[in-house]
C-alpha cells in the first residue's frame, strides 16, 4: 500500500507540488499523467525518499524514509543509472546483497524475460540506453518490492521488452505490489490500469477509477483536462 | 554584416559577461579572487626587491619542465578534453554543416581554445608571490609565463588534432606514434643524464651535493640543447629567452614554433580526414557532462578500454557491499589504491625530500617537518572523495535499506585504506631520506593519515552543506575555506605542543597533538553529516 497525504514540494520559489493525497492499494496499479512540467517525477522522487517535502509518505504504514520502508521500495528512474564499470551481472548482485536477498534464480529469470541474459558479462558502459533502461528495470525488482515505482519505463524499450514489462505489471499486480506509473504513453497503460491521476501546475486536475463504467477513455479525458477541449464531464 | 564566426564569437563574449553580472555568486567569486590577486601583489611589492634572488635560468628551467609535463598530458589526453573541448555540440550541428569553408571553421576553434588556454592559465597569476620571492620577477614577466602555457595547451591540443586526423582509420599508427612521444621523452631524459652526468654520478656514489646535481639539471634545461624538446621545450626556450635578455633562444624557439604551427596547419589542412569524427566525440562528451550537469548529475571519466577481468563482488552484506563493489570499480578504471595525481604528488615531495634534506644541512627532524608541510600542502588537492562522488550521483545509494552513517562509512572505506597506504609509501621513504629516526616516521605516517581523514571529513562537509551549490568555482572555494578551519585547531595544538615540550618529544607532541585534535574534528564532522545520504537533494549537483 502507498499512501501519500498532502505532501508539498517547493524548489525555492516554484511550487511542484502542492498537497498532494492520493493511496495505491496492494494490488492495484496506479498511474500519474500530466504535460511535461506537472510535477509528475517530483512527486516520484519524492515517494522514493530522493527529495524533502513536507507531508507524509507511507509504504506500507512505515515512513517512506525508514530502512524498512526502502526495503520495500523497487524504483526505476526516468534516466537509466548503472554504473560504468559493473557488468550486468554484478549490478544485480550487487543490489541482492545490498538489500540482503539471496535469490539468484529470480535475477536470472528476470534477465531472460529482457533479454539480457546474454549480456550478463557486458560492462554497464557498453549498453545502449535502451538495454541501460532494461538493466535499471531489473535492479528495482530483483528483491521483489512490495511498492513499484515507474518514472517513464517504457521510453527506450524495444518492443518485445515493452511487452514483456506489461506482462510484469500485471504479474506485481496479481503478486498484491503496489504500483505507481508514471507515463506520456497514454495508450500503454490504456488496458491495466486501476487509478489515474491527471496532474497539471503540480496539482491533481482529476482522477479517475477503472472500475468498468463507460467513458473510461484515458486520451479523451487527458485532452479535456491538459487542453481544456469541450465534450468531457467534469470529474 | 559581420560574418558568422566573428558574430558567433562577439555574441558569446557578451552574454557570458552579461550571465556573469546577473550572477551574483559568481561576481561575488570573481570580486573576491581578484581581491586575493591583489592583495598578494601589493604585500609582495610592498616588501621591496630580494637581496640575493634565485637566478632566473633556474625558472626558466622549472617552466620547461612543466611546460613539458602539460604538453604531454594534452597530448596523452586526446587533444581537446571534455572539458575544454576546441568545439562545442551547437558549433558541430550548426558550424560544421553550414557552408563556410572548414578551414576558417578551425580556426575559429583554434582561437576558441587558446582563449580558454589563456583562461585556465590565469590561475598561474596565484603562483606569482612565490615566484617573485625566490626569483624577484615582475608582472610582466609573469604574464609571459602564463602566455607561454597557454600556447603550449593550445599547442598540444593543435598536435593532437594533426595526429588524429592522419592516423584515424589506421589501428597501428596511434600505439607506433605513442611510441614515438614515450621515446622522445625518454631520449631527452637520457640526454640530460649525460650532460650532467658530471653532478649526478658522485650521487650514485653516495654523494651528497645534491644542489650541484639540481643546478646542473636547471642548466641544461634552460640552454639551448636542453629546450629543444619539441614544442614545450620551444615555448619555454622564447618565454626563458625573454625573461634572461637572451635573444637567440627567442628566435629559435619562435622560429621553430612558427613552422611547428604551419606544419600542423598543413598535416591537418590537406587531409582527406576531415576533423569533424575526432571532434564531434568529445564535443558529444562534453555536451553529456553539460546536460547530466544541469539534471544534477556528472558523469564519470570511464578509461575507453576496459579490462574487465575477474567479475563477481564475491563479498559484502548491506552497505559493506558498496565497498567491494568499489574495489571492482576501481580495479577496472586501473586505480590501484593511489589515483596518478597522488603518485606524482608522491614524486614531488620525495624530490623535494632530497632538496630539504640538503637546505637543513642535516637536521633531520627540521628536514622532516618541513617535507611534511609541504606534503600536507599537496594533500589539499590530491585528496578526494574517491568513488563516494560518484555514488552520489546513481539513487541506489539513497534507496538501499541501510542506516546513512553506515552507509557513508562503507563508501569511504576505499578511501581511507588508499590514504593509509599512501602515508606509508610516501613517508617511510622521506623519513629515511632526511635521517629520521623510526619513531618519528611512525608518527609522521600517523599525523598524515589523520590529516587524510580530516580532508575527508571536509570534503563531505562540503557536500553535505553545498551540495545544492552548482557552481564548481564556489564549491572549491567553500572547500579550501573549511579545510583551513578545520586545518586550525589540529596545527594550533601541534605547534604549541612542540613549543612547549622538551626538545627530545617536541616532535612527537608535534605530530601526536594534530593527530588527536584532526581525528576528533573528522569524526565529529562525519557524525554532523551522516544525513548526506538521506536524501539525494542534498547533493543536487
Amino acid at each position: 500500500m502507498l499512501s501519500i497525504s498532502g505532501v508539498t514540494k517547493k524548489y525555492r520559489k516554484t511550487l511542484a507540488n502542492d498537497n498532494i493525497s492520493f493511496a495505491v492499494g496492494d494490488g492495484q496499479i496506479g498511474i500519474l499523467l500530466g504535460p511535461n512540467g506537472a510535477g509528475k517525477s517530483t512527486i516520484i522522487k519524492c515517494i522514493t525518499g530522493l527529495l524533502r517535502f513536507t507531508g507524509r509518505i507511507e509504504i506500507n504504514g512505515l515512513e517512506n524514509t525508514s530502512v524498512e520502508a526502502k526495503r520495500q521500495l523497487g524504483y526505476i528512474p526516468e534516466m537509466p543509472a548503472v554504473y560504468d564499470l559493473l557488468t550486468v551481472e554484478e549490478h544485480l548482485e550487487f543490489i541482492r546483497r545490498a538489500y540482503k536477498v539471496d535469490d539468484e534464480a529470480y535475477t536470472q529469470q528476470l534477465l531472460e524475460r529482457l533479454e539480457l541474459w546474454d549480456k550478463k558479462d557486458k560492462l554497464g558502459k557498453e549498453l545502449s540506453k535502451g538495454m541501460q533502461q532494461k538493466l535499471s528495470i531489473c535492479c528495482a525488482l530483483c528483491h521483489k518490492p512490495r511498492v513499484a515505482i515507474f518514472d517513464e519505463p517504457l521510453v527506450g524499450l524495444d518492443p518485445h521488452a515493452i511487452k514483456e514489462l506489461k506482462a510484469i505489471f500485471r504479474e506485481l499486480k496479481q503478486s498484491g505490489c503496489s504500483v505507481l506509473i508514471s507515463t506520456h504513453m497514454l495508450d500503454s497503460v490504456e488496458d491495466y490500469w486501476d487509478v489515474a491521476n491527471i496532474m497539471v501546475g503540480g496539482r491533481f486536475a482529476a482522477t479517475r477509477y477503472n472500475d468498468g463504467k463507460e467513458g473510461q477513455d484515458l486520451e479523451e479525458l487527458f485532452f479535456q483536462i491538459t487542453e481544456g477541449r469541450q465534450g468531457g464531464g467534469a470529474l | 554584416m559581420k560574418s558568422a564566426l566573428g558574430y558567433l564569437t562577439v555574441t558569446k563574449l557578451k552574454n557570458q559577461i552579461k550571465d556573469l553580472l546577473h550572477s551574483p555568486a559568481k561576481l561575488i567569486y570573481v570580486v573576491f579572487m581578484a581581491a586575493i590577486l591583489i592583495f598578494s601583489v601589493v604585500g609582495r611589492e610592498s616588501q621591496g626587491p630580494l637581496e640575493s634572488p634565485q637566478p632566473l635560468y633556474q625558472l626558466t628551467a622549472i617552466l620547461t619542465i612543466f611546460y613539458t609535463l602539460m604538453f604531454l598530458m594534452v597530448l596523452a589526453t586526446g587533444g581537446s578534453s571534455a572539458k575544454t573541448p576546441m568545439f562545442t555540440l551547437s558549433d558541430v550541428t550548426l558550424l560544421f554543416p553550414a557552408p563556410l569553408h572548414p578551414n576558417r571553421v578551425l580556426v575559429y576553434g583554434l582561437a576558441r581554445q587558446l582563449g580558454l588556454s589563456l583562461l585556465m592559465g590565469l590561475l598561474l597569476l596565484f603562483q606569482y608571490g612565490w615566484m617573485s620571492t625566490v626569483f624577484s620577477i615582475t608582472w610582466a614577466h609573469m604574464g609571459l609565463i602564463v602566455l607561454g602555457y597557454a600556447v603550449c595547451i593550445f599547442l598540444g591540443s593543435f598536435c593532437s588534432m594533426a595526429f588524429y586526423v592522419r592516423t584515424s582509420g589506421n589501428e597501428k599508427a596511434t600505439p607506433v606514434l605513442r611510441a614515438c612521444v614515450i621515446a622522445a621523452a625518454v631520449l631527452y631524459l637520457l640526454w640530460m643524464a649525460v650532460s650532467c652526468k658530471g653532478q649526478l654520478l658522485p650521487l650514485l656514489s653516495g654523494g651528497q651535493d645534491y644542489y650541484a646535481a639540481i643546478d646542473g639539471c636547471a642548466g641544461f634545461l634552460s640552454s639551448l640543447p636542453g629546450l629543444l624538446f619539441p614544442v614545450s621545450g620551444w615555448v619555454a626556450g622564447i618565454i626563458g629567452g625573454l625573461l634572461t635578455a637572451d635573444y637567440t633562444l627567442v628566435l629559435v624557439g619562435a622560429l621553430l614554433c612558427v613552422a611547428a604551427i604551419v606544419l600542423l596547419a598543413v598535416l591537418v589542412v590537406t587531409c582527406k580526414n576531415n576533423y569533424y569524427e575526432d571532434v564531434l566525440e568529445t564535443a558529444e562528451l562534453a555536451q553529456s557532462n553539460v546536460t547530466a550537469q544541469k539534471e544534477g548529475n556528472f558523469n564519470e571519466v570511464v578509461p575507453k578500454n576496459v579490462k574487465v577481468g575477474k567479475t563477481g563482488l564475491g563479498k559484502g552484506w548491506g552497505a559493506s557491499a558498496l565497498y567491494y563493489k568499489h574495489r571492482i570499480e576501481n580495479r577496472r578504471s586501473g586505480v590501484f589504491f593511489l589515483s596518478n595525481m597522488s603518485l606524482i604528488f608522491m614524486a614531488i615531495v620525495l624530490f623535494m625530500s632530497f632538496v630539504m634534506r640538503a637546505a637543513m644541512e642535516g637536521d633531520a627532524t627540521a628536514a622532516l617537518i618541513a617535507s611534511f608541510a609541504m606534503g600536507t600542502y599537496m594533500q589539499i588537492f590530491s585528496e578526494s572523495l574517491g568513488r563516494f562522488n560518484r555514488e552520489l550521483i546513481k539513487p541506489y545509494i539513497y534507496l538501499m535499506p541501510e542506516p546513512p552513517l553506515k552507509k557513508l562509512l562503507y563508501c569511504l572505506k576505499e578511501t581511507l585504506i588508499s590514504d593509509s597506504i599512501e602515508a606509508v609509501a610516501l613517508f617511510v621513504p622521506v623519513g629515511l631520506i632526511v635521517g629520521a629516526d623510526p619513531l618519528s616516521i611512525a608518527l609522521c605516517v600517523v599525523a598524515r593519515i589523520s590529516f587524510a581523514l580530516l580532508f575527508t571529513a571536509g570534503n563531505v562537509l562540503v557536500e553535505r552543506v553545498f551540495g545544492t551549490v552548482s557552481s564548481k568555482m564556489l564549491v572549491l572555494f567553500f572547500y579550501f575555506i573549511a579545510l583551513l578551519l578545520m586545518m586550525l585547531p589540529g596545527v594550533g595544538l601541534g605547534a604549541v605542543l612542540m613549543a612547549v615540550l622538551p626538545e627530545a618529544v617536541a616532535l612527537a607532541g608535534l605530530f601526536l597533538g594534530m593527530a588527536v585534535v584532526n581525528v576528533a574534528i573528522s569524526v565529529l564532522v562525519l557524525y554532523l553529516c551522516r544525513n548526506l545520504l538521506q536524501y539525494a537533494e542534498l547533493n543536487n549537483r
